[in-house]
């Protein structure tokens, strides 16, 4: 089938980019865009999606991931996409891409300058909890007047006695906006500050895109008496990899009934394993 | 093989990068027959940013017929219209950096870029730039009058709003200074 290269035709492809480069200059406020149709159902990474295919060009090595793995279903049928339509080489090592999307995780390697890192959003609006309504949402933003989400906080420490967002816990962007950084876990969440690479998101049935350019400050919203932190993984150590701090998946062994923990970056724990000396 | 969906695709990126480093400077190398008395870099900067749903603005008649017809975008008359502005710094006025869109707090996208072609980009007037996208301080030399960089500044004095500018020198050399860019004139 004859296609156009990168799937999208050139005006949408325009259009992204337009709403991408503001994006970039209004670090974490969420730039509205008419999002397309795709071969994939909106809420399945079609944000994410658009914003690669807008981006992706001859020279680049793609890498996706789904919740950390290189193989799931999702994670492939996009790599395929991609690669169908424009012929670029796909990789699974972090620091080989030069473009990556992910669903749900930034990887444990951090990213090098000029490298790209494309979420997928589901939910891109941080007030969405306490306000239904995008019009409202739009204007509280516009206030910079953001006691819906430190309320949310609150209540959670009122009522459970800790902050209970285990992730897309909400990150305030240059001081100014009150953003959702996707549903990565607590423990990504740190990775954002002062990063190297470019982060941007893209939320496909939302209709909305975002960005963190590189080396800008982004701080997870906390109390002074009840501050932010991320999952702790120390004490903890991979069954295949033997790895420890690393983000994990906690399994149960079907035959023993037993708890145990996998690192969840899968191509981080395939590296690491195949270092001369590693733990396994 | 490569065409122009190929060459506006390299350019959008040099312009991703740029957008995302404020101060750092790129050459471009896109190579297509220019009828405009612009550079090179700026007709491509025009020819992967504009279509038919944006409106533009610049001076002269035989460019923003170029334009139009290369592009489909609508020339306006209005500068307080206009989503884009493709201007040499000597036709630079006041009048034009204080009518453009700056946006809304609401809806601060909503505001205008300006692609200014200057002499010279690594020589002149030396700027410090600070903010998002730099590490510690960047610096940049280039022929850009600092009563325009203080309109600049007034204009991006309330983020979220202000005004994105692309800089693009004879050369075809690129640098850009979002609205989140602190200047100083060193």
């Amino acid at each position: 089938m004859k296609q156009n290269y990168a799937f999208l035709d050139e005006n949408s492809k325009k259009e992204i980019r337009r709403k991408t480069l503001k994006a970039i200059a209004i670090p974490g406020y969420q730039v509205p865009f008419a999002s397309r149709e795709l071969p994939i159902a909106r809420g399945w990474g079609t944000g994410g999606l658009q914003l690669t295919l807008s981006l992706v060009g001859q020279s680049d090595t793609v890498k996706v991931i789904d919740q950390g793995s290189d193989e799931s279903v999702n994670a492939v049928n996009i790599r395929k996409l991609i690669q169908d339509t424009t012929d670029v080489k796909d990789t699974i090592h972090t620091d080989e891409a030069t473009l990556i999307q992910s669903r749900h995780r930034i990887p444990e390697v951090p990213l090098r300058p000029y490298q790209i890192l494309v979420l997928q959003v589901p939910l891109p609006e941080p007030l969405r909890p306490v306000e239904p309504s995008e019009r409202i949402t739009k204007m509280l933003h516009a206030d910079r007047e953001y006691s819906g989400a430190w309320l949310r906080l609150f209540e959670q420490i009122m009522k459970y006695g800790s902050i209970t967002d285990d992730a897309d816990y909400p990150v305030l962007v240059n001081g100014r906006y009150v953003m959702a950084p996707s549903p990565i876990p607590r423990f990504d969440n740190p990775k954002m500050e002062n990063n190297d690479g470019l982060i941007l998101l893209g939320a496909g049935r939302e209709k909305k895109i975002y960005a963190v350019p590189p080396y800008t400050k982004v701080t997870s919203l906390a109390f002074d008496d009840y501050p932010f932190e991320v999952e702790s993984f120390d004490d903890i150590t991979c069954r295949e990899s033997g790895l420890t701090g690393v983000y994990m998946d906690e399994l149960v062994d079907e035959e023993t009934g037993e708890t145990y923990y996998v690192a969840n970056d899968t191509s981080f724990m395939l590296e690491e394993m195949n270092k001369e000396g590693s733990v396994r | 093989m490569t065409t122009m969906v190929h060459n506006t695709q390299k350019h959008y990126r040099e312009l991703v990068d740029l957008f995302s480093r404020p101060g750092e400077v790129r050459i471009s190398t896109f190579d297509t027959p220019n009828f405009t008395s612009f550079s090179d870099a700026t007709l491509a900067t025009v020819l992967t940013l504009f279509d038919n749903e944006i409106s533009f603005h610049t001076p002269e008649q035989k460019d923003y017929i170029e334009f139009q017809t290369l592009t489909g975008g609508r020339y306006s008359e209005d500068l307080s219209e206009v989503d884009y502005a493709v201007i040499k710094e000597h036709d630079l006025t006041g009048e034009l950096m204080m009518t453009i869109k700056a946006g809304t707090l609401a809806s601060p996208e909503k505001s205008a870029t300006l692609i200014i072609e200057v002499d010279s980009i690594g020589e002149g007037q030396k700027y410090s730039l600070k903010g998002p996208g730099i590490k510690t301080v960047n610096e940049i030399e280039m022929t850009f009058d600092p009563k325009w960089m203080e309109l600049r500044t007034e204009l991006c004095s309330e983020f979220p709003l202000g005004i994105d500018l692309i800089l693009i020198d004879r050369h075809n050399q690129l640098a850009v200074i979002p609205r989140t860019t602190i200047t100083e004139v060193i």
